[in-house]
């Protein structure tokens, strides 16, 4: 929204005031601004002046040949313009003058010698009219400065709409300038607006249907003989992002833009009756802007004599638009419910300047302040006019007058300094709000312009106040809050140590992705993966569905990098949605893995990974874990190398290697390893602390066993029964070695025995090699025979 | 005792042939083995005459210490030798031979996240973990935006088919977390948060913030630059300074935007602050009344700020990232520059 300091000195006396440092002072107090223009400062030295002579240039359809009279001297001008007569009093760039970009000099034009240019409005940069040059009133005296005529220069301060969400009273001068005046110090100016009574005149037929509308003020104004709007008026509404139409019309947009509250002008001669209803059907509509649009059932409407004229809170139509020459018009100022406007505008596509502002729940007060002050404006530029009919004033709800009472000692534990009463209840009073003190105890009564939704309870308070007393002025303390430990929520924490492990050990790279899949690279490495949820508003198409798996998203990254290196990883610790539950997205997250090396060093690197899984296990989360080799669900991993990932007797994740029929899409000569882990599912595993073990000080007897396996079997089936030898001494095992005849495997185990409190005997060590054999063949495992 | 002189100088003759550990033995041998010179001249002494025997026997221990020392001083030499010898035939190497020396990566996100995380923790606050897909409830309604609040026009919302949606910001989990730990409660949840936009350099539809909590019954406007001016220093690992400038989020009453220092040209202007000086940083407040009471706090009880961190915009400006597409680009071009340390 753009604020004019010409229009805010109306309100408020900004002298002796930096404008620079009441704009910082805004940012910090009141709503974020966006910028500052200085309007009218590439405008010098151009000055009124006559056109004396007139003369069609010879060889130019288009230009003319003047004589312009600045007062001082008469000079010899060509220009293009088409609006040029003798007598005419218009903006007159002499030599040395700056208009824009464009400093004058003496020009050729057309052959002929320019002495200075005339200028349009559009030049001059006070509209975007550059059909012909400015004209000013006959009686305009020569050789002064335009900007003594007409308020070129100006500053605008252009403010952040999202800052202004909560605040409907600051969409318009008047409340900025509250604002100014409450965090400057200065008075507000009183609103001037008509104050007569009107009555015995005409009773306007108005008719409200709609419980969506709180209000609905409306008067006829009649005789009006003017059609164009003053020079001031139509630059104040071009600086702040408006164009000038006509008086009636410019009149409705000057006071939104000082009160926020929108309003609508009709034709007057074309309006008997007024009903605001909620239509019962989808019906086509035409707005202002010419566009038919399809209004849905349950929007509400303004009917004029019986056919809709208009989108409440939206837009009015074509049919009762003003038309130029009309002498008469009905003004409508009502007040809308916010959520049926915003529904509206959302529904047709629509967001005017009107439907803007009643989103933000304006203040129904306004209406009838908007509508005198439409007819004391009127009055004033054109005296002629005359109100014709009684003022029509439909009250269907009001708000609920608020009254917060809050305590010092209240708001100063909230903010942690002492601001002084006196200087609390001075802010209050300065923004309108009224305060009875008693005590400490503050009573305050909410303004109604601040009473539809922005201020409620007591934390509102305390923001008006700091506002303005500053927040510069409070000061950084630290808590007093009793230190506790903290035992919540350790899972991130735990996060980094496997990140860092990954990345440091295994020199893999962490990466961050989507959680949605890309369906159009899964499908063209033939990649199915069931997905439960999916967005049904995504701007990507082809990128709704929510994945289930970490693994295509792996895959899809070393396909992206597969000129990186090599041999590398990738990881993320990532979401993914793996079922419904009531309705609701089952959401973990897991681990993902993707190594991709070459064919020939394919073992070692499995082996690598397989190695980083217990490491993770063991030493990083201090949780047992073994390997137990299945089948993959996923078509897209290859049928063998498949292992599970068992920790604590469930299945927590998986390696697995990807399906060569997917693997020769990416690279033939490559192999990919995968693994997913659900560590939302491990997180809940309490940690295991290894216990104390003496160490023997005894000699350690080591003895070797070779045992015979099927080749389908994998140590991991003889690795439990490896450890359950039933002795007293102490022991540990390590495979030393695996022969493979292809018929069968031979596995070496080496055991380690010792006792504690004594040396073996001879004996003892027998007993274990027995113990040790017996034990595996109750497995059905037996010794090699040579 | 001729025989001990000749002994002696048939040592010093010998001593000069020992060059290596072989000829050293050998020498020993000769001389002090079982059967060597001055050995042979010991096992004399019982043979001679008893007066003769004191002094020869004093003579011969004396001529077998001397040859003794000899020989163990040769043995030191010879092994200094060997040593030397050992140093000469070591390669010499260049170190200052470039070595790539292999390490992986995290994600800059990671590290940014982890530094706050520390600071944050040695503050005594609690980090939670939060869901990315949230219930309309948990993403608005709980945190004062209900149905038709023009805040919701803020943010472009992924809807999913069952009526849930990718969580809009971090303040999704306030009502969970406050639910489940109740006041007070000093709690920080970082989380990665989902906008349906549109993507260029500096817009993302998936982005990361850090999002805080401390709630207790004293908790002030006060406490809250604290906690935020402290936190940024540490980050920083400079002094900043911070400001609040109002801001509407319907969460928090009163809301502001958090500004800092630049901590880059120390708010002397400069091109990552675009000559402000300051950066906006943080949108923060007061946590709304209605958002304590739907987290089953009393707000007449009990007070306390929020904040959210944009961290994103926090990694971008510490690695001096100028495109935030780079952060969920997956190019390991990219991303292998920020290696762990």
């Amino acid at each position: 929204m753009y604020i004019s300091v010409n229009w805010l000195k109306d309100f408020v006396n900004l002298d002796g005031l930096n404008i620079e440092d009441v704009v910082q002072q805004f940012t910090l107090s009141c709503a974020e601004v966006e910028g500052v223009e200085y309007k009218g400062k590439d405008v010098q030295g151009v000055i009124t002046a006559r056109i004396e002579k007139v003369v069609d240039h010879p060889n130019s359809k288009k230009l003319h040949l003047l004589e312009v009279n600045t007062g001082k001297e008469k000079l010899a001008v060509v220009c293009g313009a088409p609006n040029v007569k003798v007598g005419m009093i218009t903006a007159f760039a002499p030599i040395g003058a700056q208009v824009g970009q464009l400093t004058i000099g003496k020009a050729i034009v057309g052959g002929y010698e320019s002495y200075g240019m005339c200028c349009s409005a559009k030049e001059l940069g006070i509209s975007d009219d550059h059909s012909g040059i400015l004209e000013f009133s006959a009686d305009q005296q020569i050789g002064v400065d335009v900007k003594k005529v007409l308020p070129i220069d100006d500053i605008i301060i252009e403010i952040d709409n999202k800052s202004l969400t909560n605040r409907p009273d600051m969409w318009g001068h008047y409340g900025i300038a509250r604002e100014i005046a409450a965090i400057t110090g200065r008075t507000l100016q009183p609103y001037i607006v008509d104050q007569h009574t009107y009555s015995g005149k005409e009773n306007l037929a108005i008719e409200v249907l709609s419980p969506s509308c709180y209000r609905y003020s409306a008067v006829r104004i009649g005789h009006v003989t003017k059609h164009s709007s003053p020079e001031q008026l139509k630059i104040r509404l071009y600086y702040c992002g408006m164009r000038a139409i006509s008086l009636l019309a410019d009149l409705t947009n000057y006071i939104m833009l000082e009160l926020g509250q929108p309003m609508h002008s009709f034709d007057g001669s074309k309006i008997q009756s007024i009903t605001v209803r909620d239509i019962q059907q989808n019906t086509p509509f035409t707005t202002l802007d010419g566009v038919q649009r399809i209004l849905p059932s349950g929007t509400m409407v303004i009917d004029t004599n019986h056919e809709i004229g208009a989108i409440a809170g939206v837009m009015g139509g074509q049919s009762t638009e003003i038309e130029e020459n009309t002498d008469s018009v009905f003004l409508e100022v009502a007040n809308f419910e916010a959520v049926k406007v915003r529904k509206t505008a959302t529904a047709i596509g629509l967001r005017s300047e009107s439907s803007a502002r009643y989103e933000k729940s304006l203040d129904p007060e306004m209406t009838m302040m908007a509508l005198r002050r439409y007819i004391y404006l009127l009055q004033t530029i054109d005296p002629n006019c005359e109100v014709v009919s009684n003022i029509c004033d439909v009250c269907v709800k009001k708000y609920d007058k608020i009254v917060i009472n809050i305590t010092k000692q209240f708001i100063d534990k909230y903010t942690g300094v002492d601001i002084p009463q006196e200087r609390m209840v001075h802010i209050l009073t300065s923004l309108g709000f009224q305060v009875t003190e008693n005590g400490s105890e503050l009573c305050v009564h909410v303004p109604s312009w601040r009473a539809t939704k922005d201020i409620s309870n007591k934390a509102d308070i305390v923001e008006e106040i700091t506002r303005v007393y500053g927040y510069d002025n409070i000061v950084s303390k630290p808590s007093t809050q009793p230190i506790k430990p903290l035992r919540i929520g350790t899972d991130i924490v735990r996060e980094y140590d496997i990140k860092y492990m990954l990345a440091q050990r295994y020199n893999w790279h962490e990466i961050h992705s989507y959680i949605w899949e890309d369906q159009p690279t899964n499908a063209m490495l033939g990649i199915e993966t069931p997905s439960y949820i999916y967005l049904i508003n995504s701007l990507q198409k082809d990128n709704e569905n929510i994945r289930s798996s970490m693994k295509p998203t792996m895959i899809r990254t070393l396909l992206q990098n597969k000129r990186y290196a090599d041999d590398f990883g990738v990881f993320e610790i990532g979401h993914v949605v793996t079922g419904m539950k009531d309705h609701l997205a089952q959401e973990e997250k897991h681990l993902g893995i993707g190594v991709m090396t070459k064919q020939n060093n394919f073992a070692q690197k499995l082996l690598e990974v397989k190695d980083s899984i217990l490491y993770l296990f063991h030493y990083v989360l201090q949780l047992p874990v073994r390997l137990e080799e299945s089948r993959p669900t996923e078509e897209y991993l290859c049928p063998i190398n498949h292992y599970d990932i068992i920790c604590d007797h469930e299945s927590v994740g998986n390696i697995g290697v990807l399906h060569p029929k997917v693997q020769q899409k990416i690279d033939a000569e490559k192999v990919v390893i995968l693994v997913e882990l659900n560590v939302s599912k491990i997180y809940q595993k309490p940690a295991e602390i290894s216990k104390y073990e003496s160490v023997s000080k005894y000699p350690t007897t080591s003895l070797d066993f070779n045992f015979v396996l099927d080749q389908e079997k994998h140590y991991g089936d003889i690795e439990e029964i490896a450890h359950k030898i039933p002795t007293t001494l102490s022991y540990h095992v390590e495979l030393l070695d695996i022969f493979d005849n292809g018929n069968t495997k031979n596995y070496t185990l080496r055991y380690f025995v010792t006792s504690k409190d004594h040396t073996l005997s001879s004996e003892e060590i027998e007993q274990f090699h027995t113990s040790v054999i017996t034990t595996f063949e109750q497995h059905g495992v037996y010794l090699k025979t040579e | 005792m001729k025989e001990l002189e000749q002994i002696r100088t048939m040592y010093q003759h010998k001593n000069k042939d020992i060059h290596n550990l072989d000829t050293w033995n050998e020498v020993k041998n000769l001389f002090l083995g079982k059967n060597g010179y001055v050995t042979s001249c010991m096992k004399e002494i019982k043979n001679l005459d008893p007066k003769d025997r004191k002094s020869f026997g004093e003579a011969v221990n004396q001529l077998k210490n001397e040859i003794t020392v000899l020989l163990d001083k040769k043995k030191v030499e010879l092994e200094n030798l060997e040593i030397e010898e050992k140093i000469k035939s070591m390669p010499r190497l260049d170190l200052t031979i470039p070595t790539q020396e292999e390490c992986g990566s995290l994600h800059p996100v990671t590290i940014v996240q982890q530094k706050l995380i520390d600071v944050f923790r040695s503050m005594g606050f609690a980090v939670e973990d939060g869901n990315e897909i949230e219930t309309e409830y948990n993403n608005f309604e709980a945190v004062n935006i209900p149905k038709h609040h023009p805040a919701r026009d803020m943010q472009d919302t992924f809807y999913l088919n069952n009526g849930q949606l990718l969580k809009t910001h971090t303040s999704a989990s306030q009502n969970r977390i406050m639910k489940k730990y109740g006041a007070p409660l000093k709690v920080i949840f970082p989380g990665r948060c989902f906008r349906n936009e549109e993507l260029d350099a500096s817009h993302e539809n998936t982005f990361f913030q850090m999002e805080g909590m401390m709630i207790d019954k004293d908790v002030s406007i006060s406490n809250l630059i604290y906690f935020m001016k402290t936190m940024l220093s540490e980050v920083f690992g400079k002094e900043v300074n911070v400001r609040l400038r109002p801001g509407f989020f319907p969460f928090v009453e009163p809301g502001f935007e958090l500004d800092c220092s630049c901590p880059y040209c120390g708010g002397k202007g400069c091109k990552v602050c675009k000559q402000s000086g300051w950066i906006e940083l943080c949108p923060c407040g007061m946590i709304h009344p209605n958002v304590l009471t739907m987290g089953g706090i009393n707000p007449e009880e009990y007070q306390g700020f929020a904040f959210g961190l944009g961290l994103s915009r926090l990694v971008m400006m510490t690695y001096g990232i100028d495109d935030i597409r780079h952060l969920n680009g997956k190019d390991l071009k990219v991303l292998e520059q920020t290696k762990v340390k």
